[in-house]
């Protein structure tokens, strides 16, 4: 599989790390009322599609970038490629 | 005092240098490494302090920039490396340290590396058998991070098709040594 990186270009999978579903960005903010059963879906419920899924890949073997890769679980087809960095930032995640 | 003498990342006193045809391996380890990371928005601002302190303007994605006394090259978004030749004796950390002050982070990486420079006009058969990176497409002053062998390894392009740099772990110098060597001794004859 090749990876078309944001940065660098096309790239071999051989290159990443994969983490897990991409939401895993949205880390439940621990002081809310209901802290305990957010980070219990947090940590435990996942979806599991046939199809679209984004997920977020890290580029060991590169630039030492995390990526969210939007990648069809069926056909393996990737459809689009961020840095994970601007992903939060857009989610108003970043410090 | 003590009358310390280097040791080379293969243990040795003086730098292993192997031809194979026209093809040279040359172990290279008088150099100073240091890697810089921008803080977040300072960037523009980095690179002035970098530029004016050392004279080299840090590259963009996947460049190489070198200049009188030291060169440097892309790593990751907003991160380099920069090295200098040792006999300068530069302290190049504490220097790029108190140039860009609290505009970036500084890691002294001197013995973190190993350096071997290949060279000559049959080199990219050897890098078609030990990395998935299209070395031969690679420009001049151009840099790559990838694996060979399964060790990280920076590619540096010196000059397009006939001489690159290979930066890897030191802890990984006899291995990687050894994947450079084996590669060159089954494509091309000994001298």
């Amino acid at each position: 599989m090749i990876i078309p990186h944001p940065l660098l270009g096309p790239r071999d999978a051989q290159e990443f790390t994969y983490l897990g579903d991409a939401s895993l960005i949205n880390r439940p903010d621990w002081q809310s009322e209901n802290a305990m059963q957010e980070f219990h879906d947090y940590l435990y419920l996942r979806d599991n599609p046939a199809g679209l899924h984004r997920e977020l890949w890290f580029h060991e073997q590169g630039d030492r970038s995390w990526l969210v890769v939007t990648r069809n679980t069926m056909t393996h087809e990737i459809t689009q490629v961020e840095l994970a960095s601007d992903v939060a930032r857009s989610h108003g995640r970043s410090r | 005092m003590t009358d310390l003498q280097m040791m080379t990342p293969l243990g040795n006193t003086t730098p292993a240098v192997e031809h194979f045809g026209t093809t040279c391996i040359a172990e290279h380890c008088v150099t100073e490494l240091v890697s810089l990371a921008a803080r977040r928005g300072q960037t523009e601002l980095l690179q002035s302090c970098v530029e004016k302190e050392l004279g080299v303007r840090l590259p963009r994605v996947g460049g190489t920039a070198t200049g009188t006394e030291v060169s440097a090259w892309w790593i990751g978004p907003d991160q380099w490396m920069i090295e200098a030749r040792w006999d300068i004796k530069s302290a190049l950390a504490g220097r790029v340290a108190q140039g860009i002050g609290k505009l970036g982070s500084v890691v002294d990486q001197s013995d973190g590396w190993v350096r071997y420079d290949i060279s000559g006009p049959e080199v990219k058969s050897a890098f078609e058998k030990l990395t998935a990176i299209d070395v031969q497409m690679m420009q001049s002053g151009t840099v790559v991070r990838s694996t060979i062998h399964h060790i990280g390894c920076f590619i540096r392009c010196e000059t397009a098709r006939d001489y690159y740099s290979i930066y890897g772990p030191r802890s990984s110098a006899g291995s990687l040594h050894e994947a450079l060597i084996g590669t060159a001794v089954a494509i091309l004859p000994a001298e």
